[in-house]
């Protein structure tokens, strides 16, 4: 923990004070407003703006893979297409299969279970 | 004391440590009968076919209501911002009252008639079944006649007064009260939270108020405002509303954002660590919060481009409220963590809120807000954000302060079995909520298809622990108030006193790193009329 946070001797603090960053920091802790506070809020509000962007250019390519099908798209999508009764297709899926080649089977039971012959 | 006596110091009080009494009480009061009201919701949605109501479908929605506004307006926020505020405000300020004394007295006092009001008006013909949110044309004329929505609106109206008062009053005291060098980067958190909270009662009550006076004439005085058929708009009701009512869900959570900072503190026993970050993060919380309200009305039919911009802005209110939740993070990290009750709310709340704070990252796209709107989805992420966030926090502030302000100590260990019924109450009833709305169940709606049965069978039970959660922290108030002077110090020494190996941040007994801590046990009631002296 802290690692960063090393001992300077007093001319490697005298030489960190003439850098960018060490007169960035001396300048944040005399005026934290200015040049901390005043960046911080300036940011996230620009962001909250610019992102805006993004998110309206997310949505715009979203919108162009879903299209609505035109009048006549839809007309051409009847060709050809079997007209579907509710009713009649009950009725032939019932005439599909064999309807009365079954018999009720009596399902063996399972060791010492009861076998409820009244 | 005589009656006498009693009435000056309670009725006519102008002290703020007696104030902010009071608002505990009234707080207390409320939450009571709020979670009484819960209680009908979950016993009503134990089952299908409205087992408790028998189909009574405006008397559910006057309920979920009174519900609402009765938790949102006469417990978090009296709690929070009337009783924590007022009580730790001036102390942590080192100022020996709040700035306006009297007006801090006209604030307590109104909400008294307003909670009368908002009974009143459930209980006065079919009630106000219009949802917390009022929208017009359900809170018109001619889908609620008579005088419940009037009685409501009155009651907003009488409660939002007293709020501004309370604002103009807190963001006074911040100001002006400060003691002797104490500057802006040495207040408190807790301090600058609800400077933050004061500033956004005072920008956006306003407007509610404006909405709501306009809704009185649209039904009493055949304005249309709202009303299509006269060349009104009902979307402008919303917009209005949310003007408000976005900044208010920040009202809710910023004081305890603030009471969880000062707890975290004491329980790693150390300083918040980056607490400029931490001010500025609340700064822009409420600086955005003004910026996002269109993120509850998707629904309504917005454009692309403005719902981009409320998607953006409110995903962006993501990075402070994370600053924020990693700072605390980075401040127990490498703490010595002295596991008491406080801690475990303030961990507790952390855990939960996040998660509140995850669904509400979902909610902010707009393409997905759209299918969740009005759901249970929406259910379960405000009560994880206020539930679990903004109550968990008021207990939090309890326990962390009420020695100090009683002078009285609560029993630990009940105090753990309240955490831990509470929190697992709160979770069995909520988290299948985020189930329940993924399914597409409606909210405020009193019955459900079958399919819905198991989980809200669920969230009853949960609703039920919470029940008996609540009973158990009325009782560790009872205890307190009457045995608290034999229960030991054990409440405070597991704060704040050093330990063999602990920190030596805190020396001298119980004194904390922040100006309240250096008072007497109870504070006197008018404790600096010396000014501390900050160097």
């Amino acid at each position: 923990m802290l690692e960063q946070n090393k001992f300077k001797t007093k001319k490697q603090q005298q030489a960190w004070n003439k850098t960018l960053a060490g007169r960035y920091y001396n300048a944040m802790v005399k005026r934290p407003f200015l040049f901390f506070g005043l960046p911080f809020l300036t940011t996230i509000y620009a962001a909250s703006v610019y992102f805006a962007e993004f998110t309206a250019y997310r949505y715009e390519i979203q919108d162009g893979k879903v299209k609505a099908l035109s009048e006549e798209e839809a007309l051409k999508l009847d060709k050809g297409r079997r007209k579907v009764d509710m009713k009649e297709e009950f009725y032939r899926l019932q005439q599909l299969g064999k309807q009365d080649d079954w018999e009720q089977v009596r399902v063996p039971r399972m060791k010492g279970e009861s076998d409820n012959v009244f | 004391m005589s009656l006498k006596l009693n009435i000056q110091r309670w009725l006519f009080s102008t002290n703020a440590k007696d104030i902010a009494v009071l608002y505990f009480i009234f707080a207390l009061f409320s939450a009571m009968i709020g979670t009484g009201l819960s209680a009908i919701i979950r016993l009503e949605l134990a089952n299908t076919g409205s087992p408790f109501l028998h189909g009574n479908t405006q008397a559910f929605n006057v309920v979920i209501t009174a519900h609402a506004i009765l938790m949102i307006f006469f417990f978090v926020m009296p709690a929070l911002v009337g009783g924590f505020g007022n009580y730790l405000m001036p102390l942590m300020l080192g100022a020996s009252d709040m700035a306006f004394a009297r007006l801090n007295n006209i604030s307590f006092w109104l909400l008294v008639p307003s909670l009368i009001l908002i009974l009143t008006s459930a209980l006065v013909e079919a009630g106000a079944g219009t949802g917390w949110t009022v929208y017009f044309p359900l809170a018109g004329i001619q889908s609620h006649s008579g005088p419940a929505v009037d009685l409501a609106i009155f009651s907003l109206h009488l409660s939002g007064f007293s709020s501004l008062l309370g604002a103009i009053n807190f963001i006074t005291t911040f100001i002006n009260m400060r003691t002797i060098g104490m500057k802006y980067e040495n207040v408190p958190l807790f301090a600058w939270a609800v400077l933050f909270t004061a500033i956004l009662l005072l920008l956006s009550l306003p407007v509610l108020a404006a909405g709501l006076t306009m809704g009185i004439f649209d039904r009493n005085f055949n304005t249309s405002f709202f009303e299509y058929a006269g060349g009104g708009d009902a979307v402008l009701y919303q917009h209005l509303f949310y003007w408000w009512n976005h900044p208010e869900v920040y009202i809710l959570i910023i004081p305890g954002f603030g009471i969880i900072s000062h707890a975290v503190s004491a329980i790693a026993s150390k300083p918040v660590f980056g607490v400029q970050g931490m001010i500025y993060a609340m700064w822009s919380i409420g600086l955005l919060g003004f910026c996002v309200w269109s993120h509850h009305m998707f629904a309504v039919g917005l454009d692309s481009d403005t719902r981009a911009y409320f998607t953006s802005a409110t995903m962006v209110i993501a990075v402070p409220t994370s600053i924020k939740i990693f700072s605390w993070l980075a401040t127990l990290y490498g703490g010595t963590i002295r596991l008491n009750v406080t801690a475990l709310f303030a961990l507790g709340f952390i855990f939960l809120f996040t998660i509140g704070g995850l669904t509400g990252v979902v909610l902010a796209n707009s393409a997905l807000d759209i299918p969740f709107h009005d759901s249970y989805y929406v259910v379960a992420h405000f009560h994880y954000v206020l539930s679990m966030g903004a109550v968990f926090s008021i207990f939090c502030g309890w326990y962390l302060w009420s020695p100090k302000i009683l002078g009285l100590h609560y029993n630990e260990r009940l105090s753990h079995i309240h955490f831990w019924l509470m929190f697992i109450g709160v979770n069995v009833t909520f988290f299948p909520m985020h189930f329940l709305g993924l399914q597409g169940m409606p909210r405020r709606i009193n019955d459900y298809p079958d399919a819905f049965i198991g989980w809200n069978q669920v969230a009853s039970l949960g609703s039920i622990i919470s029940i008996v959660a609540s009973i158990v922290f009325i009782y560790v108030v009872y205890d307190q108030l009457t045995n608290g002077l034999h229960q030991g110090n054990k409440a405070l020494d597991s704060q704040f006193k050093p330990s063999f190996m602990g920190t030596n941040l805190n020396v001298e007994g119980y004194t904390g790193p922040t100006l309240e801590w250096t008072v007497s046990t109870p504070p006197s009631l008018h404790a600096f009329n010396t000014p501390a002296v900050l160097y």
